[in-house]
């Protein structure tokens, strides 16, 4: 009886079940996609894919990737949404294989996407896309490979494309690009071309705090700049970030804290190259001032010597930039901030490194810019950074040497540090028999091979740079 | 769903239930998804290591399938190397059968459709090893390294410790951030859509408490999803239930900032119960994805009737529902799987069902039939 009853219950419920589940199946049905293309937006929205990476958006990020890479939580920060896909795969760093970029561009073979939609063997993890099988056809996987082979260009709407269909239009120097906020608003995602400080380069003068020592400059560029070869194309855009670290938080400049200058061209600014010149609020979140003469013209003044004076290129300065130090740079050093005193026998010198085969020997470690960050482990130290270290032996200054990042194409093995050593007496560069005793490769290379322990993989340092205990930053 | 797809839904589903249901009548059972966790009114934590679920068994997880077993309790095999030390393993394997629906042409597009063919393949879905490692009485360090398909990569890495004032626990480390119905299936589109998922793992800090019938647990992390982090922002997830024996209720919330005005938020409830050999689970999530003033609102869905034809073989009927964009109308998809789940003995399941996917026509990935036997080792 009570195993009828409970029989009875059960075989209730299964009808509530299975009258339920249908009518749930009814109302939430599946769209019929009326309006919309085979990515399910509307068709009015999509933009005829006519270039190589446009295709590559619509056919296989948006088609097939999006479902999981996309937003915030991106699988490995790995948003392939359209508008976000290129800054992060192009040149970019591979996070499951750190010596492949994601995409490498004209060479599929070492581009780490590549191999992870066509599944190699040699990949970390499963094969692309995550839901398949099917994964990718053949013809998806070759649009990825001739997209990458086509020098991995950005979108025709940026200016940069690779125009595969002959029937379609290809962008013309008349086209015209009106920037508004929300071209800016992921500019810290793009590349970053360059990170300096102090007057890194004589052309600024005040400008962007290049007089304020406490003050850094990192510079950003866009997918259309960074496929543009010659002069910049319509749609490029350069972002500026003014900052300070003095609080321990990064902090923008109150004034022109985040610029940009973005390659408009139409009839805007000819006689300027065709740039519009932006001042951003710092959290993106408002455009205080744009237009051909922002800043009183000063914007087009400065940069109008770019290619003149310093070697760069259509309004923009050379990049990365380098410094190049004088013996007046260091003349002053003992008024920088002292980072640290020592006079222990500091087992990373080895024997012989700053007189430490002199258990008497003070060594002083003073920093022009305090503030200089070392905030990515990619550039290290802005270029313009100096650091001095002096050894003191019985009362008196017995060595002096420093090290400068001065950037640009110098001594790229070994993160673009300049060595030097000077007369302790008069502090200028000292001479040997083959000159200024400066150079990426002073002492035979042993600044370089000591100082490349300084790493956050030792944890003796960042960048070259000993961890000292009153920089506020280098404590890996 | 169109009508011949119910047609055939239920043509297939009578052969295939009858078949199935008259082959396995007779062997054992184990358990390792929330719906064992729901018709047993357990708490994840007391089968699974990692408190919130999924990865390797706990001891408990380990002798409740061998003491179900009805024979031979004995095996050469013993998970627990010694009082301190254990491993685990997940291994699955599947053969998978689709079939793709014709796509339809989009409207004033010359275009042609792009079809698919029709798919017949063997895949290594993972291969999992876990270890955990006891330093005291409340302290552990627990690793989930994922060996196969390819290249080996570590999805948890965390040190446990359990037995805190007030019931409470702290993960630190690499691990799954908690947050909703912890699915086996990485694909189900509650778990697809909000990124919390056994492929998607990060570094930060959890907290829980378990007191009673309640669980919360509360995670600060990078919110990279395992990249480096480059800021100070951060992601919080949080997940809370209340667990009786034939029912339990949840909710879950997450937010995540990303810089440059990227952020995403997701919450949800949740809940089960059941009523004889029945079981139901169900989850209803919400999701925004802002990147500046663009803004995209999503649904995603899950509903599961689990019926235990024996204590073996579970029967289960699943159901979801994805809106990918609240913007755009007639976009949803849908999904509907009927599986059979033996358990071979205490280290092994097999799996086999049908899928039937639903998208809009213009679609062919999104419009397909699917047939697969899956091979789940385990211990």
């Amino acid at each position: 009886m009570q195993l009828s009853s409970q029989l009875s219950r059960q075989l209730c419920f299964l009808r509530i079940i299975l009258i339920s589940l249908p009518l749930l199946i009814i109302g939430c049905d599946a769209g019929d996609g009326d309006g919309l293309d085979e990515n399910g937006l509307a068709i009015e929205n999509t933009p005829a894919a006519i270039d190589l990476f446009s295709r590559v958006q619509s056919e296989v990020f948006t088609a097939r990737c999006i479902a999981c890479h996309i937003g915030a939580s991106a699988p490995l920060g790995l948003d392939l949404s359209e508008g976000n896909a290129y800054a992060n795969i192009v040149s970019v760093t591979s996070t499951q294989q750190s010596t492949m970029m994601l995409i490498s561009p004209n060479n599929p073979e070492e581009s780490y996407l590549v191999k992870k939609i066509r599944g190699d063997s040699d990949i970390t993890g499963a094969q692309m896309p995550r839901n398949g099988p099917p994964f990718l056809s053949d013809n998806q996987i070759q649009l990825v490979i001739d997209w990458v082979n086509a020098g991995a260009k950005a979108t025709a709407s940026s200016g940069a494309e690779e125009t595969i269909n002959a029937g379609a239009e290809e962008t013309t120097d008349d086209n015209e690009f009106v920037a508004t906020l929300s071209d800016f608003t992921n500019y810290a995602s793009w590349q970053a071309i360059d990170y300096s400080i102090d007057a890194s380069n004589p052309a600024l003068g005040t400008a962007h705090k290049g007089d304020d020592a406490a003050y850094s400059r990192r510079t950003y560029k866009n997918a259309t700049a960074q496929a543009s070869t010659g002069e910049y194309a319509i749609g490029s855009i350069l972002v500026k970030e003014v900052v300070t670290w003095q609080d321990g938080d990064k902090e923008f400049s109150p004034m022109a804290g985040l610029n940009a200058m973005v390659k408009r061209g139409g009839e805007f600014n000819s006689g300027n190259g065709g740039w519009e010149w932006f001042d951003i609020a710092s959290d993106v979140t408002a455009i205080n001032g744009q237009g051909a003469d922002l800043m009183g013209g000063m914007c087009d003044a400065c940069h109008s010597q770019a290619e003149s004076q310093t070697g760069g290129l259509d309004y923009v300065f050379p990049y990365p930039s380098e410094y190049i130090a004088s013996a007046a740079d260091f003349a002053d050093y003992e008024d920088w901030e002292l980072i640290e005193k020592r006079s222990d026998q500091n087992s990373l010198l080895g024997e012989i490194a700053h007189k430490a085969d002199d258990p008497d020997a003070i060594r002083r470690i003073y920093k022009k810019q305090l503030y200089a960050y070392p905030d990515t482990a990619e550039q290290g130290y802005p270029v313009g950074t100096i650091i001095v270290l002096e050894v003191e032996q019985n009362d008196a200054i017995t060595e002096v040497t420093a090290m400068v990042k001065r950037g640009g194409t110098f001594n790229t093995d070994n993160h673009y540090w300049e060595w030097f050593m000077l007369a302790p007496l008069d502090l200028s560069i000292m001479v040997d028999d083959s000159g200024e005793a400066r150079g990426a490769n002073l002492m035979g290379g042993m600044c370089n091979s000591c100082h490349s322990g300084a790493n956050p993989t030792t944890g003796d340092g960042i960048d070259y740079v000993f961890e000292h205990k009153d920089d506020p930053f280098n404590h890996p | 769903m169109k009508p011949y797809k119910i047609k055939m839904l239920y043509s297939q589903l009578a052969k295939f239930g009858l078949i199935t249901l008259l082959y396995f009548s007779h062997t054992v059972i184990s358990h390792a998804e929330p719906y064992f966790a729901v018709r047993d009114g357990l708490k994840c934590s007391v089968c699974h290591s990692n408190i919130t679920g999924g990865g390797k068994r706990s001891a408990y997880g380990q002798i409740y399938t061998s003491t179900l077993k009805p024979a031979n309790k004995t095996t050469l095999f013993n998970p627990k190397l010694n009082d301190n030390i254990s491993i685990g393993a997940n291994f699955r394997a599947n053969w998978t059968y689709a079939q793709f629906d014709k796509a339809k042409a989009v409207e004033n597009q010359t275009s042609t459709p792009q079809d698919i063919n029709d798919t017949s393949s063997f895949n290594i879905s993972n291969g999992i090893v876990y270890l955990e490692t006891q330093l005291n009485s409340g302290m552990s360090f627990y690793l989930d390294q994922q060996i196969a398909p390819e290249g080996g990569r570590t999805r948890e890495a965390a040190v446990i410790w359990q037995g805190l004032p007030y019931g409470a626990y702290l993960k630190a480390g690499k691990f799954f951030l908690p947050y909703g119905l912890r699915l086996q299936d990485d694909q189900a589109f509650i778990r697809e859509s909000t990124g919390f998922n056994f492929d998607n793992s990060d570094t930060g800090l959890e907290l829980g408490l378990e007191p009673g019938p309640w669980s919360l647990s509360l995670a600060v992390s990078n919110g990279t999803q395992g990249s480096g982090e480059n800021n100070k922002d951060k992601q919080v997830s949080l997940v809370g239930s209340y667990v009786q024996k034939n029912y339990r209720v949840g909710m879950s919330a997450s937010v995540n900032n990303a810089p440059n005005q990227v952020k995403k938020t997701a919450h949800n409830i949740f809940g089960g119960f059941v009523y004889g050999k029945f079981n139901v689970l169900g989850e209803v999530d919400w999701i925004n994805n802002e990147e500046g003033a663009n803004e995209i609102e999503q649904l995603a869905s899950f509903l599961a009737v689990n019926y235990l034809y024996s204590k073996a073989l579970n029967l289960k009927l699943s159901y979801e529902y994805f809106d990918p964009n609240d913007d755009i109308d007639e976009d949803e998809q849908t999904r509907l799987r009927l599986l059979a789940e033996l358990f071979l003995n205490q280290y092994s399941q097999l799996r086999t069902g049908i899928k039937i996917e639903d998208g809009i026509p213009q679609n062919a990935i999104l419009n397909n039939e699917q047939l697969f036997v899956e091979l789940h080792l385990f211990y």
